[in-house]
């Protein structure tokens, strides 16, 4: 890759990583910080990194950072042990997709990920599947139980009546 | 060297389980999270064919469920706008291009200031090596000069006195006084011709009166050349406005002059001791070269304000402009002295600084 190939990575693909780090952890600094350092390795590998897989590359390096700070904080919640209690508000009358995006953030780190890249991304499970180093049957099931906590979400704070 | 054949091997019994009809289920019994699940596959096209027959199976048995499918067609979450700020400075440069911004490109800008400075500033303040002193510029044209009184004039070439006035002979230089008469009250004008070349144009400078001397120059009759000193004891205010010729002519000096005819002024030479200060001829110094004058007349026609310009306001502006532009640290200082006169030019840039004396080549 080179180096206006590295400059074009940066300014066509940098707000979508960020904005995928910045969903996944509510934390602007935070995403900053790992999208850097995201870019920072990226440009330490410029010469290995084929410009045609490069998106996926850094939706990678980013989520495995991600993952690595999150560990690092002591925030992960297992999937089998999120917090059901806490998943329900008052949002009547809020937008749908603001409320989609609330319940997201109630979602677990693996189940979120996911379905932020497919629906962010427009990812397949396959992509998917590589970017999180999950199998596709994990990434289906991961997507198909997020996307039923989320209706469930709108079913229970009156959003669908 | 094995043989497995040889060893007993056990023969499944025909067991059977009798309550296998007690496992199986049909389609309208998926629990609702069952269905959920496979709502929501639908959703997204990822569902079988087996799969989906369960799911329409299911829709069958109870109607209600069609618009809980149905609902999952709207869990999809729309992305935000969100903004990285700190994406453009991860933006590199190229090696050749890093190389030409930061050392190139400042280099050339800081040679083309420092020589924006030596030549343009104090360049009108300069004057070409090897004029003898006491003589004025031979291209420079004045708007007006000022002969002091005692200052007698001379012309660099013979004259004859004709019948209309004082013939110039240029190739003589055989110096002859003009003699000076006692009628105090004549009026009388001397007529010069620079030249009776009928090539070249026939300028003449006419002067009348009397000198606070007493002493009037009268026409001449003499038909011999003749170089004329005229003295005079005051000063006299002689205009010139157009150029004829590259020749030197005569200044004729006269108290009371007020009719003097436009002339050109070109290698005027004053008597020996008698040099011409630069203070009387002030118009001389201040006249800007043909690019002072047309960036003036430019940035006049711009801003609509009569300003000053001299060569450090325009290398001052590029350099200022050029800083703006390219995000480097440069800047263009002037330093004077206690008169408030510029006596250095600084300029200071992260690469070079360079320091030039104003107006080392004067004299």
């Amino acid at each position: 890759m080179t180096v206006k190939e590295y400059n074009n990575a940066v300014k066509e693909f940098g707000d979508h990583v960020y904005r995928f780090i910045y969903r996944s952890l509510k934390d602007s600094h935070r995403a900053g910080d790992i999208v850097q350092d995201t870019y920072e390795k990226l440009w330490r590998c410029v010469t290995e990194v084929e410009y045609a897989v490069v998106k996926s590359w850094l939706f990678t390096s980013a989520y495995n950072r991600m993952i690595d700070v999150i560990r690092k904080d002591s925030r992960v919640v297992g999937v089998e042990h999120y917090d059901e209690s806490a998943l329900y508000a008052d949002d009547s009358g809020s937008d749908l997709n603001e409320v989609l995006h609330r319940a997201l953030e109630r979602l677990p780190e693996a189940q979120r990920s996911v379905i932020l890249l497919r629906d962010y991304e427009g990812y397949s499970y396959r992509e998917i599947a590589d970017i999180t180093g999950l199998s596709e049957a994990q990434v289906k099931t991961y997507i198909f139980r997020g996307r039923v906590t989320l209706r469930n979400y709108l079913v229970k704070t009156s959003v669908w009546q | 060297m094995t043989d497995d054949g040889w060893f007993p091997r056990l023969t499944p019994p025909d067991d059977r389980f009798t309550g296998f009809e007690g496992l199986l289920r049909k389609p309208e019994e998926l629990t609702d999270d069952q269905f959920d699940l496979l709502a929501a596959a639908k959703a997204e096209n990822a569902i079988d064919a087996y799969s989906l027959s369960d799911m329409e199976a299911a829709i069958a048995a109870n109607t209600s469920r069609m618009q809980r499918a149905e609902s999952f067609r709207c869990i999809k979450l729309t992305p935000y706008d969100d903004r990285w700020a700190g994406r453009d400075r991860l933006l590199r440069q190229s090696p050749a291009t890093l190389v030409i911004r930061r050392y190139l490109v400042p280099t050339l800008l800081s040679a083309a200031a420092v020589a924006a400075i030596i030549f343009l500033w104090p360049s009108t303040a300069r004057q070409p090596a090897g004029t003898p002193p006491g003589t004025l510029p031979e291209a420079a044209v004045l708007s007006e000069a000022l002969i002091t009184a005692p200052s007698p004039v001379i012309i660099p070439g013979a004259a004859e006195v004709a019948n209309d006035g004082i013939i110039a002979d240029l190739n003589q230089e055989m110096p002859v006084s003009l003699p000076a008469t006692d009628n105090t009250s004549a009026k009388s004008t001397v007529s010069v011709i620079e030249t009776t070349d009928a090539e070249r144009p026939l300028q003449s400078i006419e002067t009348s009166g009397v000198t606070n001397s007493g002493h009037a120059i009268e026409p001449y009759k003499a038909a011999s050349p003749v170089q004329v000193i005229a003295t005079a004891e005051a000063s006299v205010p002689i205009r010139v406005t157009e150029a004829h010729t590259a020749e030197p002519v005569l200044l004729i000096a006269d108290a009371d002059n007020t009719s003097l005819n436009p002339v050109e002024v070109k290698n005027v030479m004053a008597a020996p001791g008698q040099a011409p200060s630069s203070q009387e001829v002030p118009a001389t110094e201040k006249e800007s070269n043909w690019v002072v004058r047309g960036i003036s007349a430019l940035a006049k026609a711009i801003t609509k304000e009569e300003k000053s310009i001299d060569g450090y306001v325009i290398a001052s502006t590029c350099v200022n402009g050029i800083s703006n532009v390219l995000g480097l640290e440069m800047e263009l200082q002037q330093t004077s002295n206690d008169n408030g006169e510029p006596v250095a030019v600084k300029f200071n840039s992260s690469l070079i600084s360079v320091s030039a004396p104003v107006n080392k080549n004067s004299p």
